[in-house]
């Protein structure tokens, strides 16, 4: 795989609330797609050729989901689809579509409107295997339990490691305007959160908030052509590993080391994440960025080290433990951090001389689905 | 520009039924099993999988690519799930030809499933859900229904009669009679048609394809790939897709523009100036007879109104100038939504190949065309493939 030629030339972001019962999903999407069209300086009806949303059916108690799509992101009439899966999936055909000259740019929408759906927990559930998983009656939160206890267990890290990532992103997410759950009480866990199911406690899950994000792409020759501002996608890749319950790693995330391994491969990377000024990884449970970590850095010790300021800066964005689980939205906001960094457009969060991005993902219980993608600007 | 001309070389397709035994993943590694065998390829070589599978609600499982991937080869390879409703069979090798012509990877497996049956008590259940919550849920629509009015609307307009649309259904279900996976291949007449139950006139129970479960998989190949393992690549040389707005009360649907669209794409990148003299035949979605002849005009196959004409006089039987669903269609060989949609892509790749068997259209095919449509009445995806 070779580094793509293409580039974000806009982004926009509407919502980040717990809840925005004022506006409708359609509403939301309108706004961040008018956002990110005036970011890019471009008319959607004569110069967007595909346009991309990430959603999965059911979230807006609707099936077949992409029929809603097309009105308020400016698409009726024209090449619109639904590639269902976290932000970097849909960047990554995003990203092939314009290699393969069907389109030179394609505008990418992901959305959550978690706070209209009153049982949550009964459509991630439906996402368990029908035959031999669901019919145990384990909930998200059990299974993420599971694989919480056997990776402290197996990596080494404890309770008081999730504690510091807790601290950490929530203290960041007060830096950020977008994020409802920042807050600066140190210890992150308060000695009350209720144990959901052991050892998860209520803390050490991201809250879900309503939200949604657009970004264009487009080929490196038309922002060249004309004159955009743009943020280079040097590599991006995704997959699956097997989940910990089918036989997988419960350690390690499989899926995130080899979407990192073929994404740095295309953007050539020499150090690994060393090489990199910022990262954005998932944090959808505390543990889960410890884990992420571990399996992007590949050691330990030099996970250690990022999270002790060492390196790459972690989640200026705070993260979703700060920002809020914006379902299959969580990635584009974690790509619509690493473009206002990269732009020098992060205000008192900003990452000082942020040349350099990588944003990883994960698609949440009960998956062994995520990507990578890596950014930077200037080369 | 193309980095890659894509190459299919391989295609596989499980029995369409109601009520198969086999689970959704399953029934992904049969098909896709038997495409890599006709292939002669190993599931190790493929670097890539296109998942295509319509609504959630149908199998009743959320996140249906995941759990879907396993049965698929999509463990360890990127893998991507690509949706455009009902249209979502044709837009799975579309999806596969861009990761493909991109030139990211060389090789990819598209995989289409679908299982109607655990829907109780009917899949058209599924489908309340698929309405405006706001809108137009309240008024208590149905699939049906409205279909029943774009039938209605596209008779009026254009003149076309309930037995000119029936005449379809009698074709279709005579050539699934030749098709070994086809779930309804039948030999009836207009009248059986004309008398079958009426469920929302005009929309008769013989004018409708069945719901079923099933499964279709093809593998896609870069040049350089498919001539190291066939000396007979079929190759994608258009796709296209469009989405109409959601609001199909402020559309006139007599005529699928969404379609017409969508085909423009196609052609344009495939260079077909006449799609009528360039397409040797075509395998055209019809989940009821009258979208045969819907589409067909859309996909500027037949004059506005000149599609009931050109079935009345034969062109589109299977020896006929310009045959129309050799496969049988979804009236004939079944209709598991995103399967039926690769079904059909899967047949043009057969026929080209010669490989039809008895379905082999009579007249010498260089060139054909796959379509399909969905979500609400507003998705027209189009794939144009040739030797």
């Amino acid at each position: 795989m070779r580094r793509p030629e293409v580039c974000i030339v806009g982004v926009g972001a509407a919502g980040f609330r717990p809840a925005l019962p004022e506006i409708s999903t359609r509403e939301l999407m309108f706004e961040a797609a008018a956002l990110a069209y005036r970011d890019a300086g471009i008319d959607p009806r004569k110069e967007v050729d595909s346009f991309m949303t990430t959603s999965e059916d059911l979230w807006e108690g609707w099936s077949i989901t992409d029929e809603m799509v097309p009105d308020q992101i400016g698409g009726a009439g024209r090449p619109v689809c639904t590639i269902p899966g976290d932000g970097i999936t849909g960047l990554g055909n995003a990203v092939m579509q314009i290699e393969s000259g069907v389109a030179q740019v394609v505008a990418l929408e992901g959305h959550s409107k978690a706070s209209d759906v009153l049982d949550k927990e009964a459509v991630e559930n439906l996402a368990q295997e029908p035959a031999l998983l669901r019919p145990l009656g384990m909930g998200s939160d059990t299974l993420a339990a599971l694989e919480m206890g056997a990776f402290l267990e197996l990596s080494g890290f404890g309770l008081a490691d999730c504690d510091v990532v807790l601290e950490n992103s929530r203290a960041r997410g007060t830096a950020n305007p977008l994020a409802s759950f920042g807050s600066r009480r140190r210890r992150g866990v308060s000695p009350s959160s209720e144990v959901i199911s052991s050892p998860l406690r209520r803390s050490d899950k991201a809250q879900f908030a309503d939200a949604s994000v657009v970004v264009v792409l487009a080929s490196k020759a038309w922002a060249k052509k004309n004159k955009r501002q743009a943020v280079s996608v040097d590599g991006v890749a995704w997959g699956s590993s097997l989940p910990w319950f089918d036989g997988g790693d419960a350690a390690y995330a499989g899926y995130a080391r080899s979407s990192f391994e073929r994404a740095a491969k295309q953007a050539e990377l020499k150090r690994g994440l060393g090489s990199l000024d910022l990262i954005e990884i998932d944090d959808a449970y505390s543990f889960k960025l410890l884990q992420h970590l571990v399996s992007l850095s590949r050691d330990k010790k030099q996970a250690s080290a990022v999270l002790e300021g060492e390196g790459p800066a972690l989640n200026p964005s705070g993260g979703s433990l700060a920002v809020g689980n914006l379902i299959e939205a969580s990635a584009l906001h974690r790509l619509y951090e690493a473009v206002l960094q990269l732009r020098g457009e992060g205000d008192n969060r900003q990452v000082k001389w942020a040349k350099s991005a990588l944003v990883q993902s994960w698609r949440g219980v009960p998956t062994a689905t995520g990507g990578v993608a890596i950014l930077s600007v200037g080369a | 520009m193309t980095r890659n001309r894509v190459a299919v070389i391989g295609a596989g397709m499980t029995l369409f039924r109601r009520r198969l035994l086999e689970t959704g993943r399953e029934l992904s590694y049969e098909a896709s099993a038997m495409a890599l065998e006709a292939a002669g390829m190993e599931r190790r070589e493929v670097e890539s999988v296109v998942i295509g599978s319509a609504p959630d609600a149908f199998d009743g499982v959320h996140m249906k690519g995941e759990y879907l991937l396993e049965g698929a080869g999509g463990i360890g390879v990127p893998t991507s799930r690509v949706y455009v409703g009902g249209g979502t069979g044709v837009f799975g090798p579309i999806g596969g030809w861009w990761h493909v012509a991109s030139g990211l990877v060389d090789t990819c497996m598209v995989v289409a499933e679908e299982k109607m049956s655990p829907l109780h008590p009917h899949p058209q259940y599924a489908f309340w859900s698929i309405f405006d919550h706001t809108l137009e849920r309240p008024l208590g629509v149905t699939l049906l229904w409205i279909f029943a009015l774009e039938m209605r609307r596209y008779m009026h307009v254009y003149g076309i009669t309930e037995e000119d649309i029936a005449l379809v259904a009698v074709k279709n279900k005579l050539n699934a009679l030749d098709h070994p996976c086809a779930q309804l291949g039948a030999k009836i007449t207009v009248d059986d048609v004309m008398r079958s139950e009426k469920l929302v006139w005009p929309v008769k129970r013989y004018d409708v394809s069945p719901p079923s479960d099933g499964a279709c998989a093809m593998v896609l190949a870069s040049e350089e790939v498919a001539r190291r393992y066939t000396d007979d690549p079929v190759w994608i040389d258009g796709v296209g897709w469009n989405v109409d707005t959601q609001y199909w009360t402020d559309r006139d649907l007599c005529y699928p523009e969404y379609l017409e669209r969508a085909a423009r794409m196609a052609y344009k990148m495939a260079k077909i100036d006449d799609p009528r003299k360039d397409l040797d035949f075509a395998e055209v979605y019809d989940p009821f007879d009258y979208k045969e002849l819907h589409h067909l005009e859309g996909l500027m196959l037949a004059d506005k109104g000149g599609a009931a004409k050109m079935t009345r006089e034969g062109v589109t039987k299977r020896d006929g100038d310009f045959p129309v669903n050799p496969s049988g269609g979804l009236l004939g060989v079944g209709n598991p939504i995103a399967a039926a949609g690769l079904m059909k892509v899967c047949e043009v790749f057969w026929q080209l190949r010669g490989e039809a068997g008895r379905r082999q259209v009579k007249k010498e095919a260089n060139r054909g065309l796959a379509q399909a449509w969905g979500d609400l009445m507003q998705v027209g995806t189009v794939i144009t493939m040739r030797r």
